[in-house]
């Protein structure tokens, strides 16, 4: 093929990439912007380019490989980077001083720029670097409060990251070496059958389960979590982490292992252990911030086997329990910050707002929904899930499914337990220091609407599905 | 002829990694590390890969390790001592480090590594900067953004550290 020729097709398939390019180009407008100017305007063009990110994304039409087989675009890449484009708005709601602002929105833009590629990535290559781009921006974000404890978080996240991602470049380089292809989209079920490139594919996904806190590469994340500020905090706890689950169904999809493979197995079994881990560890701690850093481990137990198992049901849960996931994070994060600018951290502090009644009542909700009961829609979530399990169980005839989904049901049973103890600090118990805190109405407001759309799509779950349709079909 | 100089590779690689294990003081081990490195441009240039030698030498042991050995300078400085690398937990550290080495070399020796052949290319520098602008232009933009997040980090954190 004569260079020409193959820069026309670069030309053509650059559509694919549009939505990324305008969010590099915005992160560095913002850096610019912030020379002259600060807060308002900052804000204003991050929502800007967000928008207009959404809008070539949207408008995107193409399939497939492009760019030499660098980027793969699906059905998932183009719905899934709307949702995160939105939750990225969403941050915009937090209250944030002008003294940080120009970097922490370039920082988040580099983030969802990284974020974005990493679940189009078809290229060995891009899955480093996407994850590289991603963990840079979010190790600087930690130490962003530029206390002592921000920046002994900031430097545990670096030192656990970086072991990460040389333990996943050298598995990128053993998985090269003996298959000499950089593309995703080459492997079959041929590609893994020795042991070499097997051991290689393990080591992969070390750097993929270090992004989306999959035990044993979830030790970073109760630090992180509880002294990164509350707005990056959410944005990490759901944007990396979805893109990272969508690389891994992109990679399972394939069909490079069979369902008693014994890295299938080790997959599951991981996902079990982090359901575990993430369900005991919540349950010593004093901390309302940690607590909930040890629930959305949890979370990611719950969310890795919709991406192993290849079916519509599957993919369905996925986008459902992402959706629901992002809102319920976002808002949980968003009330906590709200209740830590009035002094309130630990669990026991709760005690001290019980005439907030109505906030208080919201609160309890959402963590209702993070829990899994009715009538939210964090129930809708877990009832796909647990179907899911059930489906994988009873077609691939796979008894570890069956061991997951009890475990789940139990891990789901006893997060009960936790989560309610912010409820229950609330409105049962006798302090004497009653004071009332200090909130605008806009806060209830916002609570109360994000507590809306949870109620509503427990009733009409199917929204969200319509809503992935049209996303995928508005470019036609 | 070609054996020899495989050999003296060898050697100085090796100890380099030697010098890096078993030295306490992090300014040699830095230098140790410029020999290794060295010693690895000098393979790449065994297998005829002339821009990944000169890239190893430029990029590896002319700017990497110079960094360190200021960045470990500096820090020498500020302490006003030298700096000495600790070790904890020791045997189980070269319990665990043999143990994977040991294992790896066993996958490697029994599994096929696709090879080709050495052959010597003459525009081998023109055909891997077209094909960064035309295969892996996705990978080469993105390597420049990740530099500049990189870079914009590293002032920020160091600026904001300077003020308090």
């Amino acid at each position: 093929m004569n260079l020409i020729d193959q820069l026309n097709g670069i030309l053509a398939d650059l559509q694919g990439v549009w939505a990324e390019s305008a969010l590099m180009l915005g992160a560095i407008a913002v850096l610019v912007l912030g020379l002259a100017r600060s807060g308002r305007a900052i804000k204003a063009l991050f929502l800007i380019v967000l928008i207009f990110a959404c809008y070539l994304n949207l408008t995107n039409g193409l399939r497939g490989d492009i760019l030499s087989g660098s980027l793969f675009l699906s059905v998932h890449t183009s719905t899934f980077g709307i949702l995160f484009l939105i939750t990225a708005s969403f941050l915009l709601l937090f209250k944030r001083g002008d003294k940080h602002s120009t970097e922490f929105y370039f920082f988040i833009l580099s983030m969802l720029t990284g974020s974005l590629l990493m679940m189009k990535a078809n290229s060995l290559l891009i899955i480093y670097l996407s994850i590289e781009l991603v963990s840079f921006s979010s190790y600087i974000l930690t130490n962003f409060s530029f206390k002592k404890k921000g920046f002994e978080a900031s430097i545990k996240y670096l030192l656990f990251g970086a072991i990460c991602s040389a333990i996943m470049l050298f598995g990128l380089g053993i998985i090269y070496g003996s298959t000499s292809t950089f593309l995703v989209s080459e492997w079959n079920s041929e590609t893994f059958s020795a042991l070499l490139p097997q051991v290689g594919f393990i080591l992969l996904l070390v750097g993929i389960f270090f992004k989306i806190s999959i035990a044993p590469a979830h030790l970073w994340v109760p630090a992180t979590y509880q002294e990164a500020p509350a707005d990056a905090t959410a944005f990490m706890s759901i944007v990396p982490k979805l893109a990272a689950l969508v690389l891994l169904k992109r990679i399972f999809e394939g069909q490079i292992f069979t369902s008693n493979h014994w890295i299938y197995s080790l997959v599951l079994g991981l996902g079990i252990l982090t359901i575990v881990a993430g369900t005991l560890g919540a349950f010593r701690q004093s901390n309302a911030r940690r607590m909930i850093s040890f629930g959305a481990i949890a979370h990611s137990g719950f969310l890795l086997p919709l991406t192993l198992i290849q079916s519509t049901t599957a993919s369905e849960s996925l986008w459902y329990y992402s959706v629901v996931y992002a809102i319920m994070n976002m808002v949980t994060f968003y009330l906590l910050d709200v209740h830590e600018r009035n002094g309130i951290v630990e669990i026991d502090d709760y005690k001290q707002t019980s005439r907030s009644v109505w906030i208080g009542a919201i609160f309890s909700l959402i963590l209702v929904s993070l829990v899994g009961l009715p009538p939210l829609a964090g129930f809708t979530a877990k009832l796909f899930l647990f179907t899911t399990l059930w489906e994988g169980y009873s077609l691939l005839e796979n008894s570890q499914m069956l061991w997951y989904l009890i475990v789940a049901v139990i891990a789901t049973v006893g997060s009960l337990f936790f989560y309610l103890r912010i409820p229950r600090a609330i409105f049962l118990s006798q302090s004497t220091d009653n004071q009332s805190i200090n909130l605008n109405l806009s806060t209830k407001i916002l609570a109360t609407l994000f507590c809306i759309v949870l109620l509503l799509l427990f009733f009409a779950p199917q929204l969200v599905m319509e809503a992935q349709q049209l996303l995928n079909n508005v470019h036609e | 002829m070609i054996i020899t100089v495989q050999i003296f590779l060898l050697m100085m690689v090796l100890a380099g990694v030697g010098i890096i294990l078993f030295t306490r003081n992090i300014v040699h081990a830095a230098y140790a590390l410029c020999l290794t490195l060295l010693g690895i441009a000098g393979v790449y240039v065994l297998v005829m890969s002339e821009l990944l030698a000169v890239v190893q030498i430029m990029l590896y042991a002319g700017g990497v390790v110079i960094l360190l050995a200021f960045g470990v300078m500096m820090t020498n400085r500020l302490r006003g001592e030298k700096v000495l690398s600790g070790s904890n937990n020791k045997w189980i550290g070269r319990i665990i480090s043999v143990g994977v080495f040991a294992g790896l070399c066993y996958l490697i020796s029994i599994s096929p590594f696709q090879t080709t052949s050495v052959e010597k290319n003459e525009d081998q520098i023109a055909q891997i900067g077209v094909s960064f602008l035309t295969d892996h232009i996705v990978a080469f933009e993105l390597i420049a953004f990740v530099l500049l997040v990189a870079l914009v980090g590293a002032a920020y954190l160091a600026k904001n550290a300077a003020d308090e």
